[in-house]
């Protein structure tokens, strides 16, 4: 495990850089569980058709 | 659920999500749901086919129409659809249905002013740029009543609740029996508790919602065709809709009726032995007020007043609801509705002020 936790730390490193979108961020969805596209339905798709995965989209205004 | 997530992180890895913060700029032909949910999820495939959806709201305050067992269930249960497509295509072409009369919401011409996008810097509640799903059914009724249309009956009773048919399904579940209406259509139909309601009109359920849809679509006097399961078998069953079935519903929250209507009047149907000892028929108007607005008590209207009419019309009206109906269906806007109310053994005409 020691040996791996140069990488798990640079791997968690890398999810912290990675940019939020402006809407998670004023949502405050700082840590969602999953990856989710911010009111961009077209790149949601997009990907659902790389990766062959189906698509869970949620109508929810701001709280 | 995205941030509290963590009870379905394996749920969700499984799928591409997506969340919508407003209505401003959505697909209408691909997403028709009830526009007075506070959350609705669809579930579909790359190509917009919709496998299914899960979100329910029966009325202002019932946080247990949806469950983290039920979403949990309809998810896994997409993902079995997903697994079978594109051979189940065909019996999932039900779950878009016609096309809307606007592909947009910013095509209605009171929701025109909206912007395309909101600025996520404006992100906070009730800003006004931001479109509410609701507005969509403010919209269809302002227009129509412009149009001086009549409101139909499946619009102002819009994804009506399987219950106004006396099936009630576990929120807990996919969609299961949990209870049957003695002498109901869902009781006729020869439908028990605990029966999994597998398919509607053909199409897959995997929610609540799910049938509330094909309900929303289905015409007065149609019978459906269901598959249910009950003890390990598969069986046939028909779910016959009575005349009028959807006027058993509740409206009177839905904020697009407040058009019509403030939600200022609280009364209920008298029990048959009341309206006999009354001398008022089975059928008649016979509601008593239990709660009132200030602009109805300003109009001379009290609690413990038993309405006898609306709009001269004495019967077929047995709920707030059928009022609003009445009043959608009959009146224009800023019109005065006469009400006949029987206080004290006498009928007194009184008046209320329609927006």
């Amino acid at each position: 495990m020691i040996r791996f936790a140069p990488v798990l730390l640079l791997l968690g490193a890398l999810a912290q850089d990675k940019p939020l979108h402006p809407l998670q961020e004023a949502l405050s969805d700082l840590d969602p569980e999953g990856e989710w596209h911010y009111n961009n339905p077209d790149a949601g798709f997009a990907e659902a058709k790389a990766t062959g995965k189906p698509v869970l989209l949620v109508f929810r205004c701001t709280p | 659920m995205a941030r509290r997530g963590k009870e379905f992180a394996d749920v969700l890895e499984k799928f591409v999500c997506i969340r919508i913060v407003q209505a401003n700029s959505i697909d209408l032909t691909t997403f028709q749901f009830d526009p007075m949910l506070t959350w609705a999820v669809f579930f579909l495939h790359a190509d917009r086919t919709v496998y299914g959806r899960y979100g329910t709201r029966s009325g202002p305050n019932r946080s247990g129409d949806v469950t983290d067992a039920g979403f949990r269930k309809a998810a896994l249960a997409a993902l079995e659809l997903h697994r079978g497509y594109p051979a189940n295509r065909e019996s999932l072409r039900g779950k878009i249905g016609p096309a809307p009369r606007f592909k947009t919401p910013r095509e209605y011409p009171s929701l025109a002013h909206f912007p395309a996008e909101v600025d996520v810097r404006a992100s906070e509640r009730n800003h006004p740029s931001c479109m509410h799903c609701h507005d969509l059914q403010i919209a269809e009724f302002n227009l129509l009543r412009a149009a001086k249309e009549p409101i139909p009956t499946g619009t102002l009773w819009p994804f009506p609740m399987p219950d106004a048919l006396g099936l009630s399904l576990d929120p807990e579940e996919r969609c299961t029996v949990k209870r049957v209406a003695s002498g109901s259509a869902a009781e006729h139909g020869g439908f028990q508790v605990g029966d999994e309601l597998l398919a509607l009109e053909g199409q897959p359920l995997i929610s609540v919602a799910d049938v509330q849809w094909v309900l929303h679509g289905a015409k007065d006097g149609a019978t459906l065709a269901a598959k249910v399961r009950r003890g390990g078998t598969e069986e046939s069953r028909s779910l016959s809709l009575p005349q009028g079935w959807r006027r058993n519903g509740d409206i009177t929250w839905r904020q697009g009726t407040w058009v019509f209507f403030r939600p200022d009047l609280r009364a209920d149907p008298v029990p048959a032995e009341e309206r006999k000892r009354l001398g008022l028929g089975a059928d008649a108007v016979a509601l008593r007020i239990h709660g009132l607005g200030a602009a109805l008590e300003a109009a001379g209207f009290r609690t413990g007043d038993l309405v006898v009419a609306v709009a001269g019309r004495r019967s077929g009206i047995d709920s707030v609801s059928q009022l609003i109906e009445a009043v959608a269906q009959t009146t224009r806007p800023g019109d005065k509705l006469a009400v006949t109310i029987l206080r004290d053994g006498k009928e007194l005409p009184l008046e209320i002020a329609l927006p």
